[in-house]
């Protein structure tokens, strides 16, 4: 937070949905727990939370990635595709689209987690890829005719093969769900967490969650509007780049009407108090762009800038300025 | 007879019964708790207000970030820079609770700014809570707006007690036992007779001439009321000509709709209990003594669909506030579309009962 400001940045960027997808996206990816789209429906029912990267949509997908990673508060965050292959084991270069999932509704955070990976690497050099960022060795398994890489040391890095340049990585149980899945003996993702999913359009980072409470900050004494966002049933977002600018779109699903207009209130509110609250161009002319929008019990947040001005607007709300 | 058999019985009274049983046993609960669990909040947070610009430098994003500030503990409705006194004519007919007056330079830093809040004296339950938005509002403004916000709550209108106000709500509870409790069971009693009437006249003359006696008859009850408020000094006008008027419509549209249920369900002991369940029902959900959206927003959208919020607004509003009818003319001509329809239920379920035959 810049002192002086009044308002606590991590809510404002909250409130008007400009960092959501980064904020989810971002914490997922750097912690290892990411997840993919095609590889949607690979994803066990048990799942309130999906995040789908999708790595091959153009060319500069490094740049891509620097926009949503490069103003995370990364250690060492200097070159973002090398960061994401340090954290996640997972060369860019030859991976198509990654899905992350979770069960949050669990006490134990870690304890449903996964990630699905396509690539166009060979299978055998993806999965070594993966093992050797955890410092544990592995003894293959079978579970319903496929392999599972275990590791030695009961990490959460559970290695599944569902194909031929299609893995699973994650907790036991997610990747023996997600095992199941793909060979048709269980349910895929459903319910208002696919319709969530799918009403999105597709882009860089698209996540859709049914737990939304669960990414929402606490309230921290700056700006107490948080609790608005705390009555949603679900929510969905996407990140895209398209001609030079980025973006990104959040629908917002509450449980009545009413909520929903609550939902919208404090949005344009904070929206316009923070326009002339924060002191940086950047910032103001991001909050200037953000449109919100009600249909029914569904709020819609788009914002758009050209993708210079989206970062440092991210750096900032990030605190790195 | 012995135990054994005198237990068959009982279950076939159990058998026959089943729908009263479930009405008695489980809807008439299930409404009641469902009425008390929606008391839980003490601070009303989905109540409509108003926002209201105070004057032309009042810019829209001063509204959109007050918007953003009151949606948290109310509804907020906005209003023109011109429409204060619609605003406040919405105060009166209870459409909105508060009146927020929205001053210009809210956005700007350290501008010393003041909202107006304004509230009605006669809305007493609202007393309370009123005073803790204020303090929450100040709190909120402060926290959130760059501007040094404080706020001026003003009650407008007369002084009064929560015993006066109950004492207008008291009319109207009585009348609704009237209504479905006492008008059900006089006319049950006659049901024997039924067949008799029906020879030497009608039914429609019989109906017709409860409506024409028990309708007065309610009077009585009211001018108590009345009576014990004059004793005690209370400046409630229960017999105020639209009070009265209101009153008696009210009074006419839930005993079409009681008697309506007793001869659909040709006098059975189910009908009595379906017309305690939609008293209670109505009584819960009507928002009679909070203002509506106090509990809930599903509750607030429950009570403005309900015809009894409506007389009790205009009964309030002429025996507590003193207004004419003329502020309420919508109001009272949606009742009165109201009773016609409940009258013609009553017509209907009266031919349906008549073309089943007199069985009993």
């Amino acid at each position: 937070m810049v002192p002086g400001d009044g308002i606590s940045k991590r809510k404002l960027l909250l409130a008007v949905g400009i960092g959501a997808v980064v904020v989810v996206a971002g914490a997922l990816l750097l912690s290892g727990e990411s997840a993919s789209a095609g590889a949607i429906n690979q994803v066990p029912a048990d799942a309130d939370t999906v995040v789908r990267l999708d790595l091959t949509i153009t060319g500069d997908r490094s740049k891509q990635l620097a926009a949503v990673v490069g103003g995370a508060p990364l250690s060492g965050s200097g070159n973002a595709t090398a960061t994401f292959e340090n954290e996640t084991g997972i060369d860019p270069g030859p991976a198509r689209e990654v899905v992350v999932f979770s069960d949050n509704r669990s006490e134990n955070e870690s304890a449903y987690v996964g990630l699905v990976l396509h690539t166009n690497a060979d299978t055998d050099t993806a999965v070594e890829g993966i093992q050797d960022t955890t410092n544990s060795s592995y003894r293959s398994t079978t579970y319903n005719g496929q392999t599972i890489h275990a590791p030695a040391n009961a990490s959460n890095r559970y290695v599944g093969v569902l194909g031929e340049g299609e893995l699973v990585v994650g907790t036991q149980a997610a990747v023996r769900d997600t095992i199941d899945v793909s060979a048709g003996d269980a349910e895929s993702v459903d319910g208002s967490l696919r319709r969530a999913y799918q009403n999105m359009e597709n882009g860089t980072v698209r996540f859709a969650t049914t737990a939304p409470e669960r990414w929402v900050p606490g309230d921290t004494g700056g700006f107490l509007n948080t609790e608005a966002y705390e009555k949603l049933d679900t929510a969905s977002g996407t990140y895209y780049i398209e001609g030079g600018d980025a973006g990104v779109a959040l629908q917002l699903g509450a449980s009545s009407t009413a909520n929903a207009q609550t939902v919208q209130q404090a949005t344009e509110g904070a929206r316009v108090i923070g326009q002339r609250t924060l002191r940086n161009e950047s910032v103001a002319a991001a909050l200037d762009s953000v449109n919100v929008t009600r249909e029914g019990e569904t709020v819609t947040v788009r914002y758009r800038q050209p993708l210079g001005a989206f970062q440092r607007t991210v750096r900032y709300l990030y605190g790195a300025l | 007879m012995s135990l054994r058999s005198l237990l068959y019985k009982e279950l076939r009274w159990l058998r026959h019964n089943v729908a009263t049983v479930v009405l008695v046993l489980v809807v008439l609960p299930s409404i009641v708790a469902a009425g008390t669990v929606a008391f839980q909040q003490v601070i009303p947070r989905d109540t409509p207000v108003a926002l209201v610009p105070a004057n032309e430098n009042v810019t829209e994003d001063d509204m959109t970030a007050m918007r953003g500030v009151t949606t948290f503990f109310a509804e907020p409705h906005s209003y023109e820079v011109d429409e204060r006194d619609r605003a406040m004519r919405a105060l009166t007919r209870e459409e909105v609770y508060a009146v927020f007056v929205v001053p210009p330079d809210l956005l700007e830093k350290d501008a010393d700014v003041t909202v107006e809040m304004y509230v009605e004296e006669e809305m007493v339950p609202y007393e309370q809570p009123s005073l803790a938005i204020s303090s929450i509002l100040r709190y909120q403004a402060g926290q959130v707006l760059p501007a040094d916000v404080s706020v001026e709550r003003t009650a407008v209108g007369e002084d009064r007690t929560l015993s006066e106000f109950l004492v207008s709500v008291g009319a109207m509870l009585v009348t609704m036992l009237f209504a479905f409790a006492y008008v059900p069971y006089v006319v049950a009693e006659e049901q024997q007779v039924f067949r008799r009437i029906r020879v030497e006249s009608s039914l429609w003359q019989l109906l017709a001439s409860k409506f024409v006696v028990l309708t007065p008859l309610l009077l009585v009850p009211v001018l108590t009321f009345q009576a014990i408020a004059w004793y005690l000094d209370f400046s409630v006008d229960l017999v105020a000509p639209a009070a009265i008027g209101v009153t008696l419509l009210t009074f006419v549209y839930l005993t079409a709709i009681s008697l309506g249920v007793m001869f659909l369900t040709r006098f059975r002991t189910v009908g009595r209990m379906l017309n305690v369940t939609i008293m209670f029902g109505s009584l819960a959900f009507s928002n009679l003594v909070y203002p509506a959206g106090f509990f809930s927003p599903l509750r607030r959208e429950i009570a403005k669909a309900s015809p009894l919020h409506y007389s009790m607004i205009v009964q309030r509003g002429a025996a507590l506030k003193g207004q004419g009818v003329g502020i309420y003319a919508d109001y009272l001509l949606g009742l009165t579309g109201f009773t016609v329809l409940c009258l013609c239920f009553l017509a209907g379920a009266v031919v349906y009962y008549d073309r089943g035959g007199y069985r009993e």
